[in-house]
């Protein structure tokens, strides 16, 4: 049942969480709705993990999973055999490139949905492999290939350049009490 | 790349994923390889930059949800409303005694805190500008046995025959007039509307999605003829005059 602990775990990552939303459903509107039904889930719930990280993956997991619903329920469905997907980029490529924040949110954007999963679980989420692969339910050495094919797939983007797409992610400051 | 680190090893390494033994073995390579070197350092910034994506991001006002497409409408309002409610209530703990020391919590604790209590089956009083709430309840066979208050909120404790327990929130609000949302899952039912200032949420656990459905239907239609009584708008005025904190 939802107490004071289960709250401060929430309150804290709740950054990561909306950020996670985000990366998943690409356009702002969406995400908040996964975000707003992820919190109403995990508060709503009969029982939760007592352990702090053990929540906060099993907190993830209903996201992932509420979106996975989403999808389905839409027909789009992606695949997440990585195998088919995340493959096919030259190792040792793009080791020239000049790293930059923007380019490497706008390349972020382009990867598919597999390959934002990963690395948002990992670098925004923070969350070690044996936390993602307990999320994601696979091997942890299934987590160490998929981030750095993800990794990979965004260095190959970097390099193309071509159709980069802006960040979804901002939307104006609505001003509290202000009515639209 | 290095005949002897490869990709996931060096990604392992940039992640802190590795056992001591495998980093200090990537660290003697990347200190005699320029190349592994500039790729490390690469895969380093660029861990960062998908790092900082989430500092930038606007944090949902939860305070003011806005409908974008049907399944907001379907889901996420009456969510939003409990997210306020739930997650952000922090209420300045009242001096007075007939304050509920629950009054501070989230709305489904608050309801917990009282299903959860060892209360007596007596029937209360509806107290005055709320006797329009008696004729819904008592046709639904739920009787009265818990009222408490709190900054400028009023919490009523319904319970039926079969332990069947409903939570009625009311409190004043700003935000325009919202039709009835329902959420309705198998554990936890939950229905939220606003009307005319006031600011209504309902919620009950593990109780027919039907029979909750109609009670909040009903309260709903209801509160449509009374929310603007001047006797309700005291009462709830009443309930908020709190002592100033600061």
């Amino acid at each position: 049942m939802f107490d004071q602990t289960h709250k401060d775990v929430l309150l804290q990552m709740r950054r990561k969480l909306f950020g996670y939303a985000c990366v998943l459903c690409q356009d702002t509107p969406s995400a908040e709705d996964l975000y707003q039904e992820t919190l109403l889930r995990a508060m709503s719930a009969r029982s939760a993990p007592a352990d702090q990280t053990a929540y906060g993956v099993w907190v993830f997991r209903i996201m992932r999973n509420l979106w996975i619903d989403g999808l389905r329920a839409k027909g789009r469905l992606p695949e997440f055999d990585d195998v088919t997907e995340i493959d096919d980029i030259a190792e040792g490529s793009g080791d020239d490139l000049v790293v930059n924040a923007l380019a490497v949110r706008q390349a972020f954007q382009t990867l598919s949905k597999a390959h934002r999963d990963i690395l948002a679980l990992v670098d925004i989420c923070g969350f070690s492999y044996a936390e993602a692969a307990e999320l994601l339910q696979v091997p942890p050495g299934t987590i160490m290939s998929r981030v750095s094919r993800a990794r990979n797939a965004l260095t190959h983007k970097m390099r193309e350049e071509v159709n980069i797409i802006s960040l979804p992610l901002r939307r104006p400051l609505r001003i509290r009490g202000e009515k639209e | 790349m290095s005949r002897h680190v490869s990709e996931h090893q060096l990604n392992a390494f940039v992640d802190g994923e590795l056992s001591p033994p495998e980093a200090a073995q990537i660290a003697s390579v990347i200190a005699t390889s320029p190349m592994i070197a500039q790729r490390v350092a690469r895969l380093h910034q660029t861990k960062a930059a998908i790092a900082a994506m989430a500092d930038d991001l606007v944090l949902p006002d939860v305070t003011q949800p806005q409908p974008r497409s049907l399944w907001r409408v379907a889901v996420g309002l009456a969510g939003v409303a409990a997210m306020l409610m739930l997650l952000f209530w922090s209420a300045p703990a009242p001096e007075p005694a007939p304050v509920s020391d629950a009054a501070s919590l989230p709305l489904m604790a608050q309801h917990d805190h009282w299903a959860g209590q060892e209360t007596g089956s007596a029937s209360l009083d509806l107290p005055d500008g709320f006797a329009w709430l008696g004729s819904v309840m008592q046709s639904s066979g739920l009787q009265l046995v818990y009222l408490a208050q709190g900054a400028g909120m009023q919490h009523f404790g319904f319970k039926g025959q079969n332990a069947c327990r409903i939570s009625l929130f009311m409190t004043t609000s700003t935000h325009h007039d919202s039709p009835l949302q329902l959420t309705l899952s198998e554990r936890v039912q939950h229905a939220h509307w606003q009307i005319d200032g006031f600011a209504f949420e309902m919620i009950a656990r593990d109780m027919a999605s039907a029979r909750f459905a109609a009670v909040a239907t009903s309260l709903h239609r209801e509160s449509h003829d009374h929310a603007p009584d001047a006797a309700l708008r005291i009462a709830l005025l009443q309930a908020a005059r709190l002592p100033c904190t600061a």
